[in-house]
């Protein structure tokens, strides 16, 4: 340290005197510091959140409290207890709401691993939803990655109702649904950090879903339903199928399983990127021909702003599979056959695309393929883009989409085999 | 021997000098700098690190001239009193800034990962054990910096790569964010966010060469504003313009939201050890410095054990601002300050220097 | 401190300590018979059994002398073949000057032996006679002639007991300093090899040899290490492991300033690259001096193995190295303070398993990880029979049986047993235990502050591992500050590559090979 060693010595000496006089005070140090020590099983981990609307502008939170000794381990476990515990309160907002709950259940109630929240179409529709969701976000424990679910019936409902036959543990429920999403593409990509970026007019779309069963004709496309109107007969209760359309903080209407799938397709980058759907076959009429629709590249998107009315064109480039022909029409290896196809899945593409499109113009009245985000790029500074104002402008934009569908695989047959007749 | 002759070479000045400037990508700076300069962020620190790249050179073409430390070329120029005066401002200036900013390090732990504990508690810790690593010396500072920096370097480029499925570029679109008048008129005024590189000149007597202390310091420059913008960006870009004015610690957010492929990973908690070392590092630097600059001014050659005493009295002075709000507040008004200080100086000097030649 | 102890007599350390008994002093004395005395009191001859006296007549020169040694420290049958025998039975040849000096003659004509001296200090034909050497008295002289005879018995050169590899030799060092240093003279054939003597104690009576190959060692490393040594005043210093304390700088630190290694190719390899080797003898190993963090991670075998496999070896004890220090802090930090960033099925686990242990888990980790050091410290002592036995026992079954009575969690268990092989992995026993203090130091920062806690420490270790200096070379060189290296610091290159010798030792000869081509 370059310090000589007489000057070291001295040095030395002080230091040890330091360290010596610490005896008293380092205790005091060290016991204080462990104010936020808690052991783990002392914790009551809230793993999925309801919210609904109580009389008087009250919130009723539901807390479904997770119990670590079901489905664990083999060695903690505890044969009677249920395997999560669901409390419900009334009072003026989440935190105060815990603070309640506490009083009820003897573990201290902790956020920290909550992925899902649960919303009643109820609180959605009022104008409660915004400023619950928002004050929610301030709490260091909740995580903007959390899942929003928006529910038909009331969220405590739907959290007592949810009890699927193969997952004991709430969570699991959740966390393996998140990860069908990627996979049909017919529920959208909710999460709390996506709701905060479109508080500006925008359209957000949240989970739909319901315990409810709701009798509904029963459609030949398979994703035009909505959550409850999928026929089943004793399944699992619980239905997540499409979206709720918010704007502005408020629920404004919901999207069928189709719609949210277009929705999610038309983003410029989507998280949906593959699923099976069915058309109608051109060559048989009644009969349906299953695809696989994948999306490698981005949408290509192109945004128009030289006029008082955006102009829009949407491309999109589709690889379709093709898995099964019910009508046994040689789609195979009958080239013109092909391309009718290839042309038949365009067209009723676009056709139903720009009636879901015009549906977002007309009746929500906001933008819920992100295309403003696309608007920004023509723009230099903010307060051209928001003198301009894109999202006001967009119930009246010109918007063309086309698809482009090219059939890249068929399945490990080649054209359908058929009984022969003598 | 020449390797315990107490000097850095150009790694450890390197180290040194990217976690004195870059850690503060991730404290509350990117908030202030989201104020000002809503999504185009990234390039208002792109524009303040070229602002201040003249002055810089200036400087180093000084004391390549002259073959001195700042100091030296301070009293050389304008005599005793006034580069007294001068290094009692940046003194001031300096541990003001310090102070704010051990104060919201110490807020962001406490509010994020440690709500129960006592700030007072927290601050205690960590200043200890700064002026614990400070204490060893500048070469050892130098030393523990560049060992730190590859592992800095690697956990940076996790989190990119964690976080990358989440950006989004065009949300850095409309690119001028503000207009590029204000942007440039906030640009000059938020220099001082690299202003210590200017002040990285004092130490210019520990280094071993002057090509060390370049290559150093130029490297490091770069890195810093590469690492600024890179962090800005990255912030807007996982989290949208309008959202991001509303979060308070954009750093500690971004770490929330790495994941391996969708599944949340929860990291957070390795990358707040990760940077809790690096803000050790950082305030042992700022300790180090500050103790240089008030030996300076009364001419005490023995400075190491003064970093135990400013060290308390940046603890008691950290008690002053209630909260975070008033601490950025602060922070703005000290940044818009000092910016002008440190983008002058080099000129003045060089000034002075050319007036010096050509009068004698 | 000004802490007085009211009123008790204070105990003062007395400042006289026993006088040595120097037994003898000043010159031998031309009276055979008087110097004979002197020896036999010396001795406390024959209550005494140790001296063994022998008179004979020297045919050639017609004198009487005298044959004194000291049973089992010389070699019996040695003295009687290669001194006795000679001188009852040589006869000069005619030729010969029969005027010269007796001493002379003897000497040059009549003792085979192959180590004489001449010498006429009482201290010291005494302390030849205790190291195992024969004096030859003659009357008529003052001088008096000491042949080596040593007979010391040691055990035959075996392998290495803790520095095991698996390729590589399987010599170790033993008790006997010549033969050590025969080890490393067969390692490193080359005329810059250096030996000195180096003496130092109260009565300079203790005897240590510094080896360095001339051409690389730097001066003023080796003139620090001989100052350092001689400086040592105790007399008490049987043999390296205790000098290896008095000459260390600091002797309250976690880390070694010198290591202790039991192979003498490991001290060769060191000896290439600059550093000095202390040889002793009782001292089944050879000091090194100075010491890097290098010389501490690695092992010998990380040279003796291609590249992948040295490599691999390497990354894996680096890993080794954090894992027994931090796992355990973390685990506590983990589950205290930081619940969310365990996945949630590992934390239902963890809570679940918690529910039925009755304490805290600071206290559930501090007895598994005492636990385990006794079961390592037994291990050591037990008896070779029983050893294996123990192992078992201790560790799966006392693991197991503290679940079941729900003393510990399961996952303890787990996080115990990684911790402490891991820790057998560091190579170096010092180092061993300094991470293992290390590690209970980081656990309890990680109790009381979590990941804030260990962050702090383990910065502060840093800032010490790093201005750490063994005889005046920065410890973790040449990686901090950064100086030209062989490339071979956390991952080797492979062996062509490796031109340099390591800068921070200052060696007199950069490199160790030519370049190789293309680099």
């Amino acid at each position: 340290m370059g310090a000589s060693s007489v000057e070291g010595a001295n040095f030395m000496k002080a230091s040890i005197l330091i360290i010596r006089s610490m005896v008293i005070w380092l205790p005091m140090l060290l016991m204080a510091g462990c104010a936020d020590r808690i052991e783990p099983e002392r914790l009551a981990h809230v793993v999925v959140l309801g919210l609904d609307l109580a009389e008087g502008g009250k919130l009723q939170v539901t807390f479904q409290i997770a119990n670590p000794q079901v489905g664990s381990t083999d060695r903690g476990q505890a044969e009677n207890e249920p395997p999560s515990d669901i409390v419900t309160i009334t009072a003026t907002d989440i935190l105060t709401a815990r603070e309640l709950a506490n009083t009820i259940i003897p573990r201290q109630i902790n956020f920290t691993h909550l992925q899902t929240l649960i919303i009643s179409e109820e609180l959605a529709r009022s104008p409660h939803l915004h400023d619950t969701i928002t004050s929610m976000v301030r709490l260091p424990e909740i995580r903007r990655e959390m899942n929003m679910i928006i529910t038909r019936e009331k969220a405590q409902v739907f959290i007592v109702k949810n009890k699927p036959r193969l997952e004991t543990r709430p969570h699991k429920y959740y966390e393996f649904m998140m990860d069908q999403w990627e996979i049909s593409g017919i529920v959208p990509l909710s999460n709390l950090n996506e709701y905060l970026k479109d508080l500006s007019g925008e359209v957000y779309l949240a989970i739909y879903a319901t315990t409810e069963r709701i009798e509904a004709p029963t459609f030949e496309f398979e994703a035009h339903y909505r959550a409850g109107e999928v026929p089943t007969k004793k399944a699992d209760p619980a239905q997540m199928v499409g979206s709720a359309v918010i704007r502005e903080g408020k629920m404004i209407g919901t999207l069928t399983g189709e719609e949210t799938r277009y929705a999610m397709m038309l983003k410029k980058q989507g998280k949906a990127h593959s699923h099976i759907t069915s058309f109608p076959d051109p060559l048989k009429e009644g009969e349906r021909v299953a695809v696989r629709l994948i999306r490698n590249e981005g949408t290509r998107i192109q945004v128009d702003v030289s006029d008082e009315v955006p102009k829009i064109s949407v491309e999109l480039q589709l690889y379709a599979q093709l898995w099964s022909i019910q009508g046994l029409t040689n789609y195979v290896t009958n080239k013109e056959n092909q391309l009718l196809l290839e042309r038949s899945i365009e067209e009723k593409l676009e056709r139903e695309t720009m009636k879901f499109v015009r549906r977002a113009q007309e009746e929500f009245r906001g933008d819920p393929f992100d295309w403003h985000t696309e608007a920004k790029k023509k723009f230099w500074t903010w307060n051209d883009y928001l003198r301009y104002d894109f999202l006001d402008k967009f119930p009246r934009a010109e918007v063309k989409v086309h698809y482009d569908v090219t059939i890249e695989s068929f399945g490990k047959q080649f054209e359908p085999a058929r009984v022969r007749k003598d | 021997m020449h390797i315990t002759d107490g000097k850095v070479g150009a790694r450890e000045l390197l180290g040194t000098v990217v976690f004195m400037i870059a850690m503060k990508a991730t404290d509350s700076t990117p908030d202030l700098l989201i104020y000002h300069a809503m999504n185009a962020s990234w390039l208002l620190s792109l524009l303040s690190g070229l602002i201040i790249l003249l002055p810089l050179l200036l400087l180093v073409g000084l004391m390549k001239k002259y073959n001195t430390g700042l100091h030296d070329l301070l009293l050389r120029f304008t005599g005793r009193w006034v580069s007294g005066a001068i290094v009692a401002l940046m003194f001031i200036g300096l541990f003001i800034s310090t102070t704010i900013n051990a104060r919201s390090y110490v807020d962001i732990v406490n509010t994020l990962f440690f709500p129960q504990t006592s700030i007072p508690l927290i601050l205690l810790s960590l200043l200890l054990f700064c002026s614990f690593v400070a204490n060893r010396g500048f070469e050892t500072i130098g030393r523990v910096t560049w060992l730190m920096f590859g592992v800095i370097m690697i956990v940076g480029t996790l989190l990119i790569l964690t976080t990358w499925q989440h950006t989004s570029f065009s949300y850095l679109f409309p690119l001028l964010g503000p207009g590029l008048d204000q942007l440039l008129w906030d640009s000059l005024t938020h220099s001082s966010l690299y202003g210590e590189i200017i002040l990285i000149a004092f130490f210019f007597p520990y280094v071993r060469s002057f090509q060390a202390y370049r290559g150093g310091i130029m490297i490091g420059f770069g890195l810093c504003v590469f690492l600024l913008v890179l962090f800005n960006a990255l912030y807007v870009m996982v989290f949208d313009y309008p959202a991001i004015e509303h979060m308070a610690y954009p750093y500690q957010q971004l770490t929330r939201a790495a994941s391996f492929g969708n599944k949340a990973a929860h990291l957070e908690s390795v990358f707040l050890f990760i940077w809790i070392i690096g803000a050790v590092l950082h305030f042992a630097i700022y300790l180090y410095l500050l103790a240089y600059l008030f030996s300076r001014i009364f001419k005490i050659h023995e400075f190491e054990p003064l970093i135990l005493s400013l060290a308390g009295m940046i603890l008691l002075m950290a008690g002053f601002p209630k909260n975070i709000i008033q601490q950025n507040i602060l922070r703005d008004w000290l940044i818009s300050s000092t910016s002008f200080m440190f983008l002058l100086l080099p000129i003045v000097l060089w000034g002075l220097h050319l007036w010096k030649g050509r009068t004698s | 401190m000004g802490f007085r102890t009211w009123g008790f007599p204070k105990h003062r350390p007395s400042t006289n300590t026993p006088p040595q008994r120097v037994y003898l002093e000043g010159q031998l004395t031309d009276d055979i018979q008087l110097n004979l005395s002197s020896l036999k009191d010396a001795f406390a001859y024959p209550d005494n059994m140790s001296l063994k006296i022998r008179n004979i007549q020297i045919l050639a020169l017609n004198l009487e002398a005298v044959i004194v040694y000291v049973e089992s420290a010389a070699d019996a049958k040695t003295v009687e073949r290669n001194m006795i025998k000679p001188l009852l039975e040589m006869e000069l040849p005619e030729s010969h000057n029969k005027s010269a000096d007796p001493i002379q003659i003897i000497k040059d004509h009549l003792l085979p032996v192959l180590s004489l001296k001449q010498t006429e200090t009482f201290q010291e034909v005494n302390a030849d006679l205790l190291n195992g050497n024969t004096v030859l008295l003659i009357s008529g002289s003052s001088q008096a002639i000491v042949a080596e005879t040593q007979g010391f018995s040691f055990r035959s050169v075996t392998t290495p007991q803790v520095e095991q590899v698996i390729r590589g030799p399987k010599e170790a060092f033993i008790e006997s300093a010549e033969t050590n240093r025969s080890l490393i003279r067969k390692y490193v054939r080359d005329n810059d090899l250096q030996c000195d003597t180096v003496k130092f104690g109260n009565n300079k009576n203790r005897t240590c040899y510094l080896m360095y190959m001339r051409n690389i060692a730097n001066e003023q490393i080796v003139d620090r290490v001989k100052k350092r040594i001689e400086v040592v005043q105790s007399d008490t210093v049987q043999n390296l492991y205790m000098l290896e304390q008095l000459i260390e700088e600091r002797p309250y630190s976690m880390l070694p300033s010198v290591i202790l290694t039991e192979r003498p190719d490991r001290v060769a390899g060191f000896l290439q690259e600059g550093h000095v080797a202390i040889i002793m003898e009782n001292s089944p190993a050879a000091l090194i001096t100075p010491v890097t963090f290098w010389g501490l991670f690695h092992a010998a075998e990380d040279q003796y193995h291609r590249w992948v496999s040295g490599n691999f070896m390497r990354i894996i004890r680096l890993l080794a190295m954090l894992v027994t220090m931090l796992v355990p802090a973390v685990y506590v930090a983990v589950s205290s303070y930081h619940v969310e960033m365990l996945p949630t099925d590992l934390m239902l686990a963890i809570a679940a398993a918690r529910e039925r242990v009755p304490f805290p888990i600071i206290v559930e980790i501090i007895f598994m990880e005492l636990t385990f050091e006794l079961i390592r410290e037994s291990g050591i002592r037990v008896p070779a029979p029983i050893g294996s036995t123990i192992g078992i026992v201790g560790a799966l079954v006392l693991g197991q049986a503290a679940v079941d009575a729900n003393l510990v969690s399961p996952i303890l268990v787990i996080i115990v047993a990684i911790t402490g092989l891991a820790s057998f992995i560091i190579p170096d026993i010092t180092l061993n235990f300094s991470i293992r203090v290390q590690r209970f130091i980081f656990i309890m920062f990680g109790a009381l502050f979590g990941f804030f806690g260990i962050a702090l420490y383990m910065s502060f270790v840093l800032a010490y591992l790093v201005s750490f200096k063994s005889f005046g070379v920065p410890f973790f060189s040449p990686l901090a500050p950064r100086l030209s290296a062989s490339k071979d610091m956390f991952i080797r290159s492979p062996l062509r590559k490796q031109w340099l010798r390591p800068a921070n030792l200052m060696p007199k000869d950069q490199t160790k090979q030519d370049k190789p081509e293309g680099n």
